[in-house]
Parts: C-alpha cells; sequence; structure tokens
C-alpha cells in the first residue's frame, strides 16, 4: 500500500490503512520513545498516546514535509509531554547551570551498533538525556528546546554540553569510541 | 519546528544516524489501545445495543415473571347471577383482566357515578381479594358500588364494560354449593369488587361482545422470539460488462465468466436468531414493531488444504483492494480428502416492520409480518472466496460492516392466558452483498428457519 493510500485511508478512519501506517512506523517510533523514556512499559505508553494523536491529527498534514518526519515531532512531542508530568523530569532538567565544558570531537566507528549507542544514552541523566535526544539526534534548535521544557535557552545548551561529555566517557569506557586524550573521573559517578 | 539545517559536527551525525538504525517492537496491547481509543463510536454502539437488549429481555423477563397489575381508575356495575340453576363452572374466557373495568358513568345513562370512582374485579388475583362470607338470600345478588348507591340503581340495564355486557358477567360458583359473592370493599378511593369464598370461581364473559373500544387498552405488547435457521448464500462473480475499458481488454479467465457458484460446495448449518420486539397496535388487525436481534449465521464450505500458499489472487488490487492476510485453503483438489471450514456470521439488527392478524379469534390467530432490518456484522469468523474460485482466505477487511435486510414471517399465535405462543416460518434476505464494494465477489444470504415466540399485551 502506497503512502498516498495509507494517508487517505487514515483520513476515511479506516481500521486497515491505520493498522499499516502503524506496522510501517511503530518501530522506529517506539525506538524515538524509548531514547526518552525510562523503560519500555513509559516508552509503549508515549507510542500509544503518540498514535492516537497522529490519527486524530492526520488531517492537519499538509503534504508539505515527511509524512515520517511529521509522525516523528508528533510521538516526540507527546514523549517531551509524557515526561513533563513526571515531577522527578521537571527538577532533573533544571539543575544544572553548567559553564563551559571541554567538549572533543570524538567519531563513532561503524561498527559500533545502534542498539550500543542507545543502550549508553539512556544511561544519562534524565535531563541530559532528553536534551541530548532533542538537539542531537532530533536536530531541535536550542531556543525549541527551551520552549518545550520550559527551560532557559541557556540551560539547554549547557545541559546539552555536559551530556555530550558524559556519553562521550561512557562510549569510551565502553570502548566504543578512541580512548580520550583527558580523562575525567565524572563518569563514574554515574555508572 | 525549525530543524537546524547543519549538525555540528561529525559526532552528531553519527549518533543521529546510529540512533536513527535502532527499531523496537511494540506489544500488541499498544494496538489494540490505539484502535480501541479511535474506534469508540463502534464500541459504544455495540455497547449501547448491548443495553437495549438487555432492557428488553429484562422487561419481557419481568413480565413474564411478575405479571402486572393494572387498575385502572374507572368502576364497574356487576351483576352477578347466582341464581337457583346449578352453577356451571365458571371460566374466565379469554379476555384481559382489565376488560372488567368499566366508566362509572356508563352506569346509569350518564349520571355521574358515586363518590367511589375506582373498582376493580380482579377474578385473576384471588391472593389479594379479600374473602367474605357474607349470607345471601336472594336468587341474584349485585354489586354494591357504594354505599349511597341503592340496589335498584345498581339493577338498571347493565353497561358496557370494556365491550363486554356486564349483564354477561356471571359469577357462579359450583364446588362450594354457596351462593357466590361479590363484594366491594371500600376505601376512600377504591372499591375493590372481591370474589368471596369462592377461589374457583370464575367469570363468564360473552365473547361475542364487540371488542370495537377494546384495543385501545392493550396497545402496547412485547414479544420474545427464537429461530433455528438455516441459510443459503447466493454468489456472484464480477460483472465484465461494467468494467472500465481498461479492465475489459486485460486478458480474463474463462472462469471470471461462468457462474462462481459452481466453484463452491457449501453446506448450510443450522444458526438462530433471537430477537425482542415491542409493539404498537395500530388498529384492530394492525400493530407496528420494532426491536433488536442478534443473529448467528454459519455455513459449511468444503476446501482442500494445499499446504501453505500464497495468496497473490485472493482480491482485486485493480478494485482498489489489497488482502493483507494470505491464504489457505484451495476450493477444489484432485485426489485430496475436502476438510469443511465454518463460514461463522455474528449480526445485530433493528428490525422495524408491519404485523397484521389475517384470521383467526381471540385465541388462535394467523399473522403475516414484513420488516426491514438495518444490520451490523459483530464479527465474522469466515473464508472470502478468490477471485479466480481457486482459494480461500481469511481477511477481516473483506466484509461488509453494515447492511440491510428484509424479513418475513407467518405465524399462528395460541392465546393461553396472558400470553400468547407464536410459531412459523421466517424468511430473511440480506440486500446487500456481505462483502465490501471494491470485492469482486458478492455475496447475497437467505436465511429462512421456524420462529418459536412469545407475546404478551403490556398495556
Amino acid at each position: 500500500m502506497t503512502e498516498e493510500a495509507i494517508l487517505q485511508g487514515c483520513l476515511k478512519n479506516h481500521a486497515a490503512a491505520q493498522k499499516e501506517l502503524y506496522n510501517r512506523y511503530s518501530p522506529k517510533m517506539l525506538a524515538v520513545c524509548y531514547r526518552f523514556a525510562h523503560n519500555r512499559e513509559d516508552a509503549e505508553d508515549m507510542l500509544q498516546e503518540g498514535f492516537i494523536k497522529v490519527f486524530l491529527q492526520i488531517h492537519t498534514f499538509q503534504n508539505k514535509g515527511a509524512f515520517e518526519g511529521w509522525i516523528r515531532r508528533i510521538i516526540v512531542h507527546t514523549s517531551i509531554n509524557h515526561l513533563k508530568k513526571n515531577k522527578r523530569f521537571n527538577e532533573s532538567v533544571d539543575i544544572i547551570q553548567a559553564s563551559s565544558v571541554q567538549v572533543r570531537e570524538e567519531n563513532i566507528p561503524s561498527i559500533v551498533q545502534a542498539k550500543q549507542i542507545v543502550d549508553c544514552i539512556r544511561l544519562l541523566p534524565l535531563g541530559y538525556r532528553t536534551v541530548l535526544n532533542l538537539y542531537a539526534i532530533e536536530g531541535y534548535a536550542h531556543r525549541e528546546i527551551a520552549e518545550m521544557l520550559d527551560i532557559e535557552e541557556s540551560t539547554s545548551r549547557s545541559q546539552y554540553t555536559r551530556a555530550r561529555q558524559m556519553l562521550e566517557e561512557i562510549l569510551i569506557r565502553r570502548n566504543l569510541i578512541a580512548a580520550p586524550r583527558e580523562k575525567t573521573d565524572r563518569l563514574s559517578a554515574i555508572l | 519546528m525549525k530543524e537546524r539545517i547543519l549538525y555540528d559536527d561529525e559526532f552528531e551525525k553519527q549518533l543521529k544516524a546510529k540512533a536513527d538504525q535502532f527499531k523496537m517492537y511494540p506489544s500488541d496491547k499498544v494496538w489494540n489501545e490505539v484502535y480501541s481509543s479511535l474506534h469508540t463510536r463502534r464500541r459504544r454502539f455495540v455497547a449501547g445495543m448491548t443495553v437495549l437488549v438487555a432492557s428488553i429481555l429484562i422487561l419481557a423477563g419481568t413480565q413474564l415473571i411478575f405479571p402486572s397489575r393494572v387498575i385502572h381508575p374507572k368502576s364497574i356495575t356487576a351483576k352477578v347471577n347466582n341464581t337457583s340453576k346449578p352453577a356451571t363452572g365458571a371460566a374466565l374466557h379469554n379476555f384481559p383482566t382489565n376488560a372488567f373495568t368499566a366508566d362509572a358513568t356508563d352506569r346509569s345513562e350518564g349520571q355521574p357515578g358515586p363518590d367511589v370512582s375506582q373498582a376493580l374485579i380482579s377474578p385473576f388475583d384471588a391472593q389479594t381479594a379479600a374473602l367474605y362470607d357474607k349470607p345471601s338470600s336472594a336468587d341474584q345478588q349485585t354489586v354494591n358500588l357504594s354505599p349511597e348507591s341503592p340496589m335498584e340503581k345498581v339493577l338498571q340495564p347493565a353497561p358496557r364494560i370494556k365491550g363486554i355486557q356486564a349483564t354477561d358477567m356471571l359469577i357462579s360458583a359450583e364446588q362450594s354449593g354457596k351462593a357466590g359473592l361479590v363484594d366491594i370493599i371500600e376505601n376512600t378511593q377504591t372499591t375493590r369488587v372481591s370474589l368471596l369464598n369462592y377461589p374457583d370461581a370464575e367469570l363468564v364473559a360473552d365473547k361475542t361482545a364487540n371488542s370495537s373500544t377494546h384495543f385501545h387498552n392493550d396497545r402496547f405488547g412485547w414479544e420474545l422470539y427464537i429461530t433455528p435457521s438455516l441459510n443459503t448464500h447466493y454468489l456472484n462473480g464480477l460483472n465484465y460488462q461494467t468494467m472500465n475499458q481498461s479492465i475489459q481488454n486485460a486478458p480474463v479467465m474463462v472462469v471470471r465468466l461462468a457462474n462462481v457458484n459452481g466453484f463452491v460446495d457449501n453446506t448450510p448449518v443450522i444458526g438462530y436468531e433471537l430477537g425482542g420486539n415491542l409493539m404498537y397496535k395500530l388498529s384492530k388487525n394492525f400493530s407496528l414493531k420494532a426491536g433488536l436481534a442478534f443473529s448467528f449465521n454459519r455455513y459449511y464450505i468444503k476446501a482442500y488444504n494445499p499446504g501453505p500458499t500464497q495468496a497473490s489472487a485472493t482480491l482485486n488490487s485493480y478494485l482498489g483492494y489489497i488482502a493483507d492476510s494470505s491464504v489457505n485453503f484451495a476450493s477444489s483438489g484432485i485426489n485430496k480428502n475436502p476438510t469443511h471450514y465454518q463460514n461463522r456470521y455474528y449480526q445485530i439488527s433493528m428490525p422495524v416492520g408491519l404485523e397484521m392478524k389475517v384470521a383467526g379469534n381471540g385465541k388462535l390467530q394467523l399473522h403475516l409480518g414484513a420488516t426491514v432490518q438495518p444490520s451490523y456484522l459483530l464479527n465474522t469468523d469466515a473464508y472470502v472466496l478468490s477471485d479466480d474460485y481457486n482459494s480461500y482466505s481469511k481477511d477481516a477487511q473483506a466484509f461488509r460492516r453494515w447492511n440491510i435486510n428484509l424479513g418475513a414471517e407467518a405465524f399462528i399465535s395460541y392465546g393461553t392466558g396472558k400470553l400468547r405462543w407464536e410459531l412459523g416460518p421466517q424468511v430473511r434476505y440480506q440486500l446487500l452483498s456481505t462483502y465490501k464494494n471494491n470485492y469482486s465477489l458478492k455475496e447475497n444470504m437467505l436465511t429462512y428457519g421456524i420462529r418459536i415466540g412469545i407475546s404478551k399485551t403490556i398495556w
């Protein structure tokens, strides 16, 4: 079934088209949710809520961009809203007003599996992880992230910097990227 | 969202690329929840129908178990015939309890009735009737309607009591040998006429009495029925002539143009329909009825299991339909033992129609009825035949949910007390195809069975 046929079917609320759309995009979208969520159950809740919104708002899709991108934005926003209901999340994103942190330029070898990277991302504290996901992977600007998370733009920047540094340390510790020239022992605090 | 035009560095690009490669497969529960959230209207419909059916069944059950005791605000003049001739054993023949009531103003040529405005003879209500043992010396005793009513006034020419001449109402006592008595228990508002001392005494009424005014108080009723049924289904293939030119030019297998019914071997299996109607009497012989019915239809299909195969030819992609499941059983086979698979359909419908009494008296009647039945397919467990007639596949999406059926029935009804028992043939024809329009085959089902029912007038 073509994407256009799926879209038309979903607009008519046809269950078969909805199922087709779900089958096509849910694996990727669950991975997105999983990067934000505490656990798989939370991720599935986010996915469920997100897909309901997708189907209910599908008439607003204007064919201007990629359909997958449109779905993904809904899923991301749903995940963020889901997280914001959690008090722990609200506390975690605003803790650190980090100053400048040295960031290295490291490459991720192609042999590294996607799951390994995701597992490492999930080791980050919730606030760091959220900002890193939004900025580095989902491509949002710090200003947008600040609006989404109700924080200062500078907070988003600093959190991202810290998150990235911490992620690199995790990757190094797991031998997924090359060893750094300078080591920090900050990592041991969270692992 | 304004996406950043470029990622800042190689690390972020790689991180994104790696993260995007990751996929996880959600559990079935997620889709089920999504689906049920999106299709709440369907769920609400099913829930509403269930509540409606349950209400009808509860109402009917209540009426069956605890028959209503209707007290009409009417008074009565009745004459008790307790002549010296031996009582004959009385029977109340075929008219409802409320037929024993009459307006007090009837009693004396339009004169207002006595203070006692209500009276009731309730021969069915022997348990609650107060029993008195009054001596009687008169050959004929009269009902005393009120303290103010003189005996002679009551003895005036009897009025009609709901189509029954009060003079025809006889209370006699046979077994006790005592005089039959009717007394009046007075309250401030109601006078109750009771049978005294004669629990076995029954009222005899003239069944030939004019009943033209009778139905006004018996307009509403209900009926319940069950119809064990069989079905025949008619399959039609593609309408080749009506296809557009490009399709007509395409090579078409000869079998497509043949009668599809020659390619299948189906056997009807007994199913049933269970329903309830509310009735409204439009006139003496015509009733309007509406209700709900649940039907379960099924038939066997004979098929041959060729092992797993792909159902590439199951449905017509050029008609806009793509199957999402694959098939399974061949509709014909050589040197193989056939297997029977059942096609099952669960449907709920709302019959609305007319019923006519064509013959009969109070006891035995013949009725004809016809209904239109908007229906909804609740569930299926059925195989659909491929458009090359070679195989069957299972695809729930191929079935039409909403349909229209026409129903016709003829039955005899037999009255026993307050209930009428009904028995007769019933036929139901499904107007639209079982399958959606974009499926190449059309199936129309004819269901026939014997209807067994019970009905009762409520008020």
